[in-house]
């Protein structure tokens, strides 16, 4: 007599099961809200860097892009959609892809962000718009630095305002030290300081979705990179070594970064 | 359960998307409106995709550099679709400036951000304060009422989420408010008008301050903040992922504050008030949002009034309550606004013979709909009834230079509704990349006028070239009276609603950039004014003029210092109620001048100043006194209307803050400002000997002070 009931009760939540999977998944997540497209661009966007494929970047870009034609002042998407194309550039760059082509990317990313940051005051979004001006500013130059470059300092003392304990704060700033002149406030020192203290701050940061979550492995890779350019080599190595740890999956590391410190001179 | 419920029709859709010239548009996003099912076209401009929602639905196509189309796909279209996309013709950003207006947080290109508003060195983290600081907003006198363009302060309404406010300053003083209503941390958008603002608002014939409150909380997070003069809590939590609620509380009392500093009018019970909010927001598919708003203030304050006939106490007791249910979603190319308010006001204020107990409660439905016909182009229209009933009773002296208990009143009543109904349109058209149009009407009737109006407007912004709009506005602007003018011992029955036609001319730089400046010159002209004479008599008829240049500078200075200054000057007149003659205004401050300056350094400090000058605000003098035998004090006899003006007023207020990380979640915020560094007097009234021989400044409140405290952040 109490096996039908179970069995019933196997049936429906079966039946829930496949029904949840024959809703559309666009469905499904109006029905969430946008957190959850907000976590669906932020997965594309780190396939995409996974498989270093501008392309994905571009289905990332879509994707926000079309919530947003719903919502068109949505901080979060708007956050993501910026995050986007910030990766995008950064592939752009690595590619060494033409002005005329590179510009527009940054310059919309540097949009996208400021009006996500009037709606919604999260700290990557300022260090994002700041790391992107920082972009903007090695392509354009010197008259490019005098106008961008306050800007851009203002934009991280702002995210540093908003939360003085975010490790991609932290990390991005970082990485801005590694390309900023020594002169305009640069140098590998301070970048290998902002590096580690982010490093410091991943181990206890724990976000909660929709907040952004990324940073941790590439953290290390940047590290290994400044440690590398001072040719502690074996230091470096063991950076990278984390950075794996963390994402065994992280192709640019064990691909390109890793092999890259045999060319390295001690 | 049937598992037919289930199921969906699953098919694609296919085509491609070309330029009118045939030519294959790659990297084209075709989505479903619906489900925002879609993709990207390759190289050949083709698309293919899984969708789940039946004929008809909507596809819309964005590509950079084209312009967006939506088409329609009903059930007997073909099953490949060919779309064309039609180059932009220049790929400017939207004009987003408009004559008149400033926002704070609202998208690209807003003149100040919430964070610039509660960290104005001088403004307390005061709204009102803040806005203060704008262009077109005089400082007329201590207060945080908001004077704009040579109007008076009843002219600008104040909104909180679609809802008008029924106190929008608290703590009335002689000489003007301490505080706004609103606690600037629960805000998350910030609208101010000081003139040509659109058909959407009515029933304010100088400015309009839009504020909205903060809704979904990205996560959980609370606050403690003490002060000299404040204690205020804050939290917000996230039971669901769609559902965040907030409680807020501030207790306020200046008697800590006084005993650091000075009690510079022998406050008695120096102003205190508290005020609590709670909000719930729900949000539910892809933009639907239901919010409830709820909040409730008290203020109390007594004042000692040295007058010629009577020295006593001016006692204020105000108490207020606000409950508003907004809800908003976006079906199709339609986004649908609606919301429902309660309003209370009870207010009680006495001095010697004066006395004023008011009871207000209004209600009022407000309902808007947005059609964005085409991308950058919108049609709305929408309407508000609003009903106000009001029970005002109380004794108002015979003669102003006579305020002592005992002396003749005169007796005043009126338990009148009063209900009004508005409705507008109204459009946001962009007819090319450079020009950008908003017309509108609106038309309005009161039970308490009677009367029908119909108020057209019309803004433009046009950009000449990229980072410089021209901008225009022109509108006419009606009122109705405060219900108290209603009332026959005092008014009349079938007062006439008050009207303004006002015409704006702008000029910004550097909409988008990170230095903007704004000249702006207006002119207003009033008819059909009604005004209470110095014996509190209510005259109708009356007119004025105001004119005046404002401009606003905003932008970085070296070493990362961010200023912003306003120069304003004004010509207001307007009809003296007792002679009946046109004369300057109560408000005609000629010269403003603001210059705020922040600094926000890397370890989490943050510094500014704020300095302000203004000409000093006209009165009218006292040219002699005559004896009342009867009641044995001297009755004052006036000059000629506003002929004379107070010193100027200068003030120098410095801030300091200091943010540092506890733990990772929680943070200290620490913050100390001195107010009038340089302890000047800055008159804003006169007392007099009792028989009127000999006159006495009434300094500012805002002596030299300093104030501090600090919060505790957790998220």
């Amino acid at each position: 007599m109490t096996s039908l009931p179970r069995r019933m009760r196997s049936l429906s939540i079966a039946s829930l099961l496949l029904a949840s999977a024959a809703i559309s998944p666009a469905l499904h997540a109006q029905a969430a809200g946008t957190a959850t497209w907000a976590d669906s661009v932020s997965s594309l966007v780190a396939k995409a860097m996974a498989a270093n494929s501008p392309a994905m970047l571009d289905e990332a870009v879509a994707l926000a892009d079309r919530v947003l034609a719903v919502t068109p002042k949505d901080g979060v998407m708007l956050h993501y959609k910026g995050y986007a194309l910030y990766r995008k550039g950064n592939l752009m760059l690595g590619a060494r892809a033409r002005e005329s082509e590179l510009k527009p990317v940054l310059e919309e990313a540097d949009a996208v962000l400021e009006a996500s940051a009037a709606v919604l005051k999260w700290p990557e979004t300022s260090a994002l718009q700041a790391s992107v001006l920082g972009q903007l500013i090695g392509i354009g130059g010197m008259l490019s630095g005098m106008r961008l470059g306050p800007k851009a300092d203002n934009l991280f003392d702002e995210a540093m305002r908003i939360d003085p304990a975010n490790p991609r704060v932290f990390m991005l700033r970082g990485i801005g030290s590694i390309y900023k002149p020594k002169m305009f406030g640069g140098g590998s020192d301070k970048a290998e300081r902002d590096l580690r203290k982010a490093l410091e701050l991943f181990a206890t940061h724990h976000p909660v979705s929709p907040a952004p979550a990324w940073g941790h492995a590439e953290a290390w890779a940047w590290l290994g990179q400044v440690l590398a350019g001072e040719k502690k080599v074996d230091d470096a190595r063991k950076a990278y070594q984390e950075a794996l740890a963390i994402d065994p999956g992280y192709t640019w590391v064990a691909r390109v970064l890793l092999p890259a410190l045999d060319n390295v001179k001690r | 359960m049937p598992v037919a419920l289930w199921s969906q029709e699953v098919s694609s859709l296919r085509g491609t998307v070309r330029t009118p010239q045939g030519i294959a548009v790659s990297g084209a996003n075709v989505f479903v409106i619906e489900t925002l099912e879609g993709a990207l076209t390759d190289t050949a401009g083709r698309f293919d995709f899984r969708i789940t929602v039946k004929r008809p639905f909507t596809v819309l196509v964005k590509r950079l550099g084209f312009s967006e189309i939506r088409r329609e796909v009903r059930a007997g279209d073909a099953e490949v679709l060919s779309l064309v996309l039609e180059p932009a013709a220049t790929s400017l950003a939207a004009i987003t400036v408009q004559a008149g207006a400033y926002t704070a947080g609202e998208e690209r290109g807003a003149t100040l951000t919430p964070l610039e508003v509660v960290t104005t060195p001088g403004t307390a983290a005061d709204v009102n304060r803040a806005i203060q600081l704008l262009p077109g907003v005089q400082a007329v006198d201590d207060g945080t009422a908001l004077f704009v363009r040579g109007g008076d302060y009843t002219e600008t309404r104040v909104f909180m989420n679609e809802a008008p406010l029924l106190n929008p300053a608290q703590l009335l003083t002689p000489s003007g408010t301490f505080v706004g209503t609103v606690d600037p941390f629960q805000l998350d958008g910030i609208f101010f008008s000081s003139g040509g603002f659109g058909a959407r608002y009515g029933n304010a014939l100088s400015g309009v301050v839009g504020l909205r409150t903060r809704g979904a909380a990205a996560r959980p997070a609370a606050s403690v903040s003490a002060g000299l003069a404040a204690l205020s809590i804050d939290g917000a939590v996230r039971p669901t992922r769609t559902l965040t609620l907030r409680v807020a509380g501030n207790r306020t009392d200046l008697d800590p504050f006084f005993k650091v500093n000075s009690n510079p009018r022998g406050f008695s019970p120096s102003p205190n008030g508290h005020d609590a909010s709670a909000s719930a927001t729900l949000t539910y598919g892809v933009a639907g949002e239901v919010k409830a708003f709820l909040l409730d203030q008290s203020n109390l304050v007594g004042v000692p009034v040295d007058d010629p006939a009577y020295a006593g106490t001016f006692n204020s007791d105000v108490q207020s309550g606000l409950a508003v249910v907004t809800w908003k979603d976006v079906v199709g190319a339609v986004s649908l606004l609606t919301s429902f308010s309660r309003g209370t006001l009870e207010r009680r204020e006495d001095f010697g013979a004066f006395r004023l107990a008011a009871d207000q409660a209004q209600r009022q439905g407000f309902a808007q709909a947005s059609w964005e016909m085409r991308p950058g182009s919108v049609l709305r229209a929408g309407g508000e009834v609003e009903r106000v009933q009001s029970s005002i009773g109380g004794s108002l002296p015979a003669t102003a230079g006579d305020r002592s208990p005992g002396s003749r009143t005169t007796l005043f009543s009126l338990d009148a509704p009063g209900t009004r109904f508005g409705a507008f349109v109204e459009a946001d058209i962009q007819p090319g990349s450079r020009l950008k149009l908003v017309p509108g009407v609106r038309i309005d009737r009161s039970t308490l006028t009677s009367a029908l109006t119909v108020d057209p407007r019309l803004s433009a912004a046009w950009r000449w070239r990229d980072g410089l709009v021209a901008t225009a506005a022109w509108g006419i602007y009606h009122q109705v009276p405060d219900p108290l003018f209603y009332s026959d011992s005092i008014g009349r029955k079938g007062l006439p609603p008050m009207r303004a036609t006002q015409m704006v001319l702008g000029l910004q730089v550097g909409d988008e950039g990170p230095v903007t400046a704004r000249v702006e010159g207006y002119a207003k002209h009033y008819r059909d004014l009604a005004l209470q004479d110095r014996d509190y008599r209510v005259t109708d008829g009356a007119g004025g003029t105001s004119r005046g240049v404002d401009v606003f500078f905003k932008g970085t200075l070296p070493w990362g210092v961010s200023a912003r200054t306003i120069l304003s000057y004004l010509v207001a007149r307007r009809t003296d109620p007792g002679s009946g003659v046109l004369v300057r205004a109560p408000f005609d401050v000629t010269w403003s001048r603001a210059l705020v300056m922040e600094k926000a350094f890397s370890n989490g400090a943050r510094a500014g100043l704020t300095y302000r000058a203004n000409t000093g605000r006209p009165f009218t003098p006292v040219i002699a006194a005559q004896r009342d035998p009867d009641r044995d004090v001297f009755l004052p006899m006036w000059g000629a209307a506003n002929s004379e003006r107070f010193p100027g007023i200068k003030r120098l207020d410095l801030s300091f803050s200091r943010y540092q990380p506890i733990t990772p979640a929680v943070r200290l915020v620490t913050f100390v400002s001195l107010s009038n560094v340089m302890n000047a007097d800055n008159t804003q009234a006169w007392t007099y000997s009792h028989d009127y021989s000999q006159r006495s400044p009434v300094r500012s409140i805002f002596n030299r002070s300093v104030y501090f405290g600090a919060t505790l952040l957790w998220q």
